[in-house]
């Protein structure tokens, strides 16, 4: 018999949203049968998520990497890469990923300059770049003030939902 | 046509990469967050993310996968079944970016997708339909002349009602007026409407369907038929064919109806023409067309020998044409196709997503296997949750029944609960076995399927 108790798409949904509720952060591990699901959430010092909401580079809110997998230790060090990727203030390098599969374009048109280049500084909300979806333009902006510190993607070639575009090392005072 | 993305995940868009293949065709391969590692993605040429893993932001965004298209270079889009199969838009924005659609076009889609226009193309072909009074409200004499004409039963049911409601059957003519009255008044009570409709009342019917396929030079032509019976709520739990529970008479007749149905539509592509078969009037009746492969196909290629989907490719090409004629197809012996999924049905067939750990397939003549499992694949809470179709061929029925429960006692599946023991269970039935069984039969027989719920270590 093949029977295993397991989590259904519902019951992950809950478990979701009563941790994204919660004020508080760290890691919630459980384990159901062949199932596990591993959810961390960041909470930085002045009791907000380090994952901003509502910046247009975040598609999930206040709950940060989500991992349902097996072998747990193979889950461990995905979460953490995630985490990585995401937001470490530590470090002071934010990235900026594809919010969507789409043509990266790093001038509003052919033959205008750039929006960024290395080394150029930017406010929080300036427009970095243009995801082209079927000539549906997406502006993507950057979800903090600072210096642009890598050029990722490539200039009119397709880049794929949560691809790093570009690096942002923060402003010492936004941190 | 050199480059063909498979808009689609899962086992068959495996079995579209493997059509592919054969004839030569690159592949690009599409995937959400949650399927990365699925078979397809390492199977195609090239794989893009289309986004995250809910299907609405990834298998769903028709103008995303055009844009992929066009960026990879794909001069061809297969969409599979499910997903943006059936999606008229999709179909039509491909069309403008002169990318070709494996399927017929937007505009036969979208009339297809409309029933009413179903009906219609039926009767200009002479193709029976459910006799009935379409859409408009039905006096006394109307419900004498359908019940003349078609027969009694007939089936009174509300306009606004639905769900079973409202509804009232019909089996005598001296009952009309009373029904009439009674069906009036209970729909103005409780839908504030006494529109009644009217239509024959087909009370044991089986679902057969019939395989077509179409070309540019106006070739139509089937492959014989699929019978589709053993159905939960409308979802098909298994499909055999040929529908040999009708006279080979009657099989023919629907055959030929849904060739000459379709001929008048300049189909293109794969396509599967829908009836239902009264078992007590002995008649057939057009349902709908679905302008798609469909998950049961294989069933059709097992007793054919043919490869839909290589056709499907094939004609696809508007300078090709069917690589067979109507007299080389030849439909032999029974097959029968099992949907395994990783479901309970304990608990309502609720769909039970996991981990597969283990994985036992069987094997040997006249089994096939479609599936894009293996162990280690998540079945995701985001798709459907279907792991693999078995699929068995042998010269008659009854073999081919045996041969579906030996490969099933050999499947062995460990890390999700799947419906395998269920499945057997329907196969050892003797009604199923002396293929005496209707549409309705599945809810009928719940309790003698059901397993006795185990009171402990659940």
């Amino acid at each position: 018999m093949n029977s295993t108790e397991s989590m259904t798409f519902q019951e992950v949904e809950a478990i979701l949203r009563i941790i994204d509720a919660t004020p508080h952060g760290g890691q919630v591990d459980i384990t159901l049968g062949g199932m596990n699901l591993k959810v961390s959430k960041e909470i930085s010092s002045n009791g907000k998520s380090d994952v901003a909401p509502g910046t247009p580079v975040q598609s999930i809110s206040a709950v940060a990497p989500v991992e349902v997998s097996e072998p747990a230790a193979a889950a461990e060090s995905e979460a953490q890469n995630a985490v990585a990727a995401t937001a470490p203030a530590a470090e002071g390098v934010t990235v900026i990923e594809a919010p969507m599969t789409g043509v990266f374009y790093r001038q509003p048109t052919p033959d205008a300059e750039p929006f960024v280049v290395v080394g150029q500084h930017v406010n929080e909300g300036d427009v970095v770049a243009i995801v082209e979806v079927m000539k549906l333009m997406n502006r993507l902006s950057s979800p903090v003030s600072g210096t642009v510190s890598a050029i990722r993607g490539n200039n009119e070639q397709l880049v794929e939902h949560g691809q790093v575009l570009f690096e942002i090392t923060a402003d010492e005072e936004s941190k | 046509m050199k480059r063909v993305l498979v808009a689609n995940r899962g086992e068959i868009a495996v079995r579209i990469i493997r059509a592919c293949r054969q004839l030569g065709l690159e592949t690009v391969a599409i995937y959400s967050e949650a399927d990365a590692d699925l078979l397809h993605v390492r199977l195609a040429d090239k794989a893009v993310k289309v986004g995250p893993s809910h299907p609405g932001q990834s298998y769903l965004r028709g103008d995303v996968i055009v844009q992929i298209a066009l960026s990879t270079g794909a001069d061809a889009i297969h969409p599979g079944y499910g997903f943006l199969a059936e999606n008229a838009q999709f179909a039509r924005m491909c069309q403008e970016e002169n990318i070709i659609f494996i399927g017929p076009s937007e505009q036969i889609i979208s009339k297809l997708g409309d029933k009413v226009y179903g009906r219609g193309i039926a009767t200009t072909a002479g193709v029976p339909v459910v006799a009935g009074s379409g859409d408009d409200n039905v006096s006394e004499a109307d419900v004498h002349a359908l019940g003349q004409s078609a027969g009694y039963p007939v089936l009174l049911k509300a306009a606004a009602g639905g769900g079973g409601r409202g509804m009232r059957i019909v089996r005598e003519p001296n009952q009309v007026k009373a029904e009439l009255e009674d069906a009036r008044r209970e729909a103005l009570a409780s839908f504030g409407s006494d529109v009644i409709l009217a239509e024959q009342f087909l009370e044991r019917i089986r679902h057969v369907e019939v395989q077509i396929l179409g070309d540019h030079h106006g070739n139509v032509m089937h492959v014989g038929t699929r019978d589709c019976t053993v159905q939960r709520r409308y979802q098909k739990v298994l499909e055999e064919g040929p529908a040999n529970a009708i006279s080979d008479e009657l099989r023919s007749r629907i055959e030929d109806d849904a060739v000459r149905l379709v001929s008048k539509l300049h189909y293109v592509g794969a396509g599967t023409v829908e009836f239902v078969v009264d078992l007590e009037r002995n008649t057939h009746h057009f349902i709908e067309m679905n302008t798609r492969i469909q998950v049961e196909h294989p069933v059709t290629e097992m007793l054919s020998g043919l490869d839909l989907v290589r056709e499907q490719l094939w004609v696809a090409d508007p300078a090709n044409e069917l690589s067979f004629t109507q007299q080389q197809v030849q439909v032999r012996g029974a097959a029968i196709e099992l949907r395994i999924n990783a479901e309970d049905p304990d608990r309502n067939f609720q769909p039970m997503p996991g981990r597969i750990t283990a994985l036992t397939l069987p094997g040997g003549p006249g089994v096939r296997i479609d599936t894009h499992c293996q162990v280690g694949t998540l079945i995701s809470p985001f798709y459907d949750s279907m792991i693999a179709k078995l699929i068995v061929h042998d010269r008659d029925r009854p073999s081919a029944i045996s041969r579906a429960i030996a490969a099933l006692e050999e499947m062995k599946i460990d890390g999700v609960t799947t419906n395998i023991e269920f499945l057997q269970r329907v196969l050892r039935h003797e009604d199923f076995q002396h293929n005496d069984i209707s549409t309705r039969w599945l809810e009928h027989q719940r309790e003698e399927l059901m397993p006795v719920l185990e009171t402990a270590g659940r």
